[in-house]
């Protein structure tokens, strides 16, 4: 390549990473004169729990309340109708819960808890615990409060409508049941026994996808096809329920307790019996995955004996405290300026291509954690280390790729012989290396939650650095080498026989 | 003279030995103790101090002084502190399960009646104090250990497989126990020292096997480009990648001490965790790597010559 044209390339190239990187880390400000806020896109993260905080909320069993609730409803109340207020409810030793005193409710029998009440709660808690556990988050929270109330912690990485709606489904702890209109399904009728139920009927709820769709997938045992076919008939279409008048629908509809999760319409009833509904793009199917769950668990469970009332959901700051993503951004930028300096001063204008390297990297990165899999990738502190690993063993293959042309100097070749015979002689022990990686990253998509995250944050780091290396740097390189003036300079060898002369 | 030092350690049983001893410690000390789970992680007692919204936004860092100053004064530290935005806002303060709180919340109830009273300095706000003690129902799922390590192993048997075909099968068996060593001598360590355990630290762990693999192959690397005739010794002597190492342990680990260092406690936690894993896989790829190496290589060596009748290799065998 010519000098002049080797010259423009590596302008564009920079004034283009330039660009990039100030898309990437330029910090925020307020655009003058217009209410915008430029944000770059290392602050356009899904972050988890731990650098981002995230949502909670308490829930209490049906006639129990938080001291609080007690003494917030005590304080408006007075005379006949406070003391009245003050018998319903009562307090039990270790507990700063109220509980009601109501003998329906079945909570307080003397001066204890009914064992009827603790084991419905013991065993409701824990269920809802497993509820959470299957959703998969990297961070979340369930937690007992003060004996037999429950807070449940979401990390901010959920957009905060999903983060609602599996804060309030995935305590609902109702009986699955299907009814058409006001008629309730009664599975005896299908199946024979006296001990027929709801899962005789519905063999298998899942997420299904067809093209960019996802949808709630409902299969039916035979009983549960034989009920299908017979209300197939009666159900009205869904081109019904878009004209207008929904008075006279007739929908087969799946309840957990009182929430309707899915409306049944004729033309949802495929030709093998499967059920589809509830579709939704399928960026959004982890809205179907909590409705999965939750049926999953109403199916193996039956229900529970008590139900809890949601408090208002409410945000937290992040876990490690409010500033914790600025300072780790300034030990991140720390580390940026030393892998950029000492490059440049270790192997003189290679180390420039480093430098080239080393932005080509984090503009990537950063980007693709930012962009491509929204919603999935959230950032936790494992996906700060993997970035500052991947971004430091690029510059280390540099530097290995470096050694290897100078050993091919030392021994007596020519600049560009050298850097031939040095990329030659590294090049399959990168691809190894990155090879290697690459499976380890694979392997790690196999861990749950934060491990599965941090193995697609991986492989997307170990890409770039296989790139950066193996093609972007060694591209840049022969660029500028070839603007190059004095090429013993641009790598700082010394031959001294050339000194000599 | 670091390569020299480095295969000067060959001793694999000796190494063996001693982190055969960090584990076997740190699973008695787990049994007795019992995971050492964070704050943010396990049982906890918490004050809430619930404010109306218009206060709150006003006026919440008198609230919060206010706090402080009752919970100074009492002597009470607590872990760590969360302010709650929703219709209603909380600040929360997080206590080790053993704090007893009774005391704070009195004392807090009746500074803030005082101020909140009829013509009292915040007249008008709505302050409530209530203490509550949660246990955890799940610290970090099992089922999520359990994938995490089946992921190490798979990352294991994926390496051996591929540096066998690639390499040497011998060279494979190095690559897949530096990787295995890595994140169980990490684990062990972490438990053994007691540190906060948090899902960061299961991503530590899983990272430091990386950081193995990556070391191992820097040296399977350098050992395999050299074609002199020199003796397996020798060529670990000179293939040992410390220059590789080195290099990635002091920016990586220099990043590390510097968030350490300005970071939140918790961050700090994780900063040490991460440091942990990062020393334990240079340790490996350091000294291990090339003692688990050598005694392959000389086994692989003399099956070889047994195969070929090569008379020394059978006075050799008559030695042993």
């Amino acid at each position: 390549m010519g000098k002049k044209k080797s010259v423009v390339l590596m302008v564009l190239l920079t004034v283009v990473i330039i660009v990039l990187t100030a898309l990437t880390v330029f910090p925020a400000f307020p655009v003058p004169g217009t209410v915008q806020k430029w944000n770059p896109v290392v602050l356009q993260y899904d972050l988890g729990a731990d650098l981002g905080g995230g949502y909670y909320a308490y829930y209490y069993p049906e006639g129990v309340i938080s001291e609080k609730e007690y003494s917030d409803n005590l304080s408006v109340l007075e005379g006949e109708e406070k003391t009245d207020y003050e018998e319903s409810y009562a307090q039990i030793a270790g507990s700063t819960l109220y509980f009601s005193t109501d003998e329906k409710a079945g909570i307080i029998d003397g001066d204890a808890l009914t064992q009827e009440f603790k084991d419905n709660f013991a065993a409701a808690s824990k269920e809802i615990s497993a509820r959470f556990e299957k959703k998969g988050y990297s961070d979340y929270r369930v937690a007992v409060v003060e004996g037999y109330a429950l807070r449940v912690e979401l990390p901010a990485s959920e957009a905060s409508d999903k983060a609602s709606a599996a804060l309030s489904l995935l305590v609902n702890t109702g009986e699955l049941t299907l009814s058409k209109g006001s008629e309730t399904i009664s599975p005896a009728d299908y199946v024979d026994g006296e001990n027929a139920s709801i899962s005789d009927l519905i063999a298998n709820v899942s997420v299904g996808s067809y093209y960019k769709t996802a949808y709630l997938k409902i299969e039916w045992t035979s009983a549960g096809k034989a009920m299908i076919d017979e209300v197939k008939g009666t159900l009205s279409a869904t081109s019904d329920a878009n004209s207008g008048d929904t008075s006279s629908l007739t929908t087969l509809d799946v309840l957990v307790g009182e929430e309707k999760l899915a409306q049944i319409f004729s033309d949802n009833v495929m030709d093998s019996g499967e059920v589809r509904v509830n579709p939704v793009d399928g960026h959004n199917s982890d809205y179907l995955k909590t409705f999965e769950i939750l049926i999953d668990s109403a199916l193996a469970t039956g229900g529970f004996e008590i139900t809890f009332e949601a408090d208002a959901v409410r945000s937290f700051e992040p876990v490690y405290g409010k500033n914790v993503l600025t300072l780790l951004y300034i030990a991140l930028g720390v580390v940026l300026v030393a892998v950029l300096v000492l490059p440049v001063l270790k192997m003189g204008r290679y180390g420039i291509v480093s430098g080239y390297g080393t932005l080509s990297y984090l503009i990537v990165t950063a980007m693709c954690f930012a962009f491509i899999t929204s919603g999935t990738l959230e950032i936790t502190l494992g996906s700060v280390l993997v970035f500052l690993a991947g971004l430091v063993l690029v510059n280390v293959v540099q530097y290995h790729i470096y050694n290897a042309v100078k050993t091919e100097f030392d021994l007596g070749k020519t600049v560009e012989s050298s850097v031939k015979g040095g990329y030659k002689k590294t090049l399959w022990g990168v691809i190894d290396l990155y090879a290697v990686l690459t499976l380890g990253a694979l392997a790690l998509l196999i861990g749950g939650a934060g491990v599965h995250t941090l193995g697609l944050q991986m492989l997307i780091c170990v890409v770039t650095g296989a790139f950066v290396n193996l093609l972007w740097a060694r591209a840049i390189n022969f660029t500028y080498l070839s603007a190059s003036k004095n090429k013993y300079k641009y790598f700082r060898f010394v031959r001294e026989d050339d000194d000599d002369e | 003279m670091m390569n020299k030092l480095c295969a000067k350690c060959k001793n694999v049983t000796f190494l063996s030995v001693i982190i055969a001893i960090v584990v076997a410690l740190s699973i008695v000390i787990t049994a007795i103790f019992g995971v050492n789970y964070a704050k943010t992680a396990s049982n906890q007692n918490t004050l809430t101090v619930s404010v109306n919204r218009y206060f709150y936004d006003n006026r919440l860092a008198d609230v919060q002084a206010e706090c402080e100053k009752e919970l100074n004064k009492l002597s009470i530290a607590y872990t760590y502190h969360g302010e709650m935005n929703g219709d209603e806002c909380e600040l929360v303060y997080v206590f080790s399960e053993t704090t007893e709180l009774a005391a704070a919340k009195a004392s807090l109830q009746a500074t803030f009646a005082e101020k909140t009273k009829d013509g009292g300095a915040w007249d008008g706000a709505f302050i409530n104090v209530s203490t509550a003690k949660e246990q955890a129902l799940v610290n970090i799922p099992a089922a999520q250990f359990v994938k995490a390590a089946v992921a190490v192993a798979v990352f294991a048997v994926l390496a051996f497989i591929y540096v066998a075909l690639r390499y040497r099968l011998y060279m494979g068996v190095t690559a897949s126990v530096a990787i295995l060593t890595g994140a169980i001598f990490t684990a062990a360590v972490i438990l053994l020292a007691r540190i906060p355990f948090t899902s960061a630290c299961l991503y530590a762990i899983v990272i430091s096997a990386v950081l193995s693999a990556i070391f191992a192959i820097f040296t399977l690397n350098k050992i395999r480009a050299d074609n002199s005739e020199t003796s397996a010794e020798e060529k670990l002597e000179n293939g040992v990648a410390t220059r590789e190492i080195a290099a990635i342990t002091a920016f990586v680990g220099g990043a590390l001490v510097l968030v350490g260092a300005i970071a939140t406690w918790s961050v700090r936690w994780f900063a040490i965790t991460a440091l942990i894993g990062l020393l334990s896989a240079s340790l490996i790829g350091l000294l291990f790597v090339p003692a688990v190496y050598l005694p392959l290589r000389k086994r692989e060596d003399k099956a070889a010559a047994n195969k070929s009748g090569y008379v020394g290799a059978e006075s050799q065998k008559t030695q042993d």
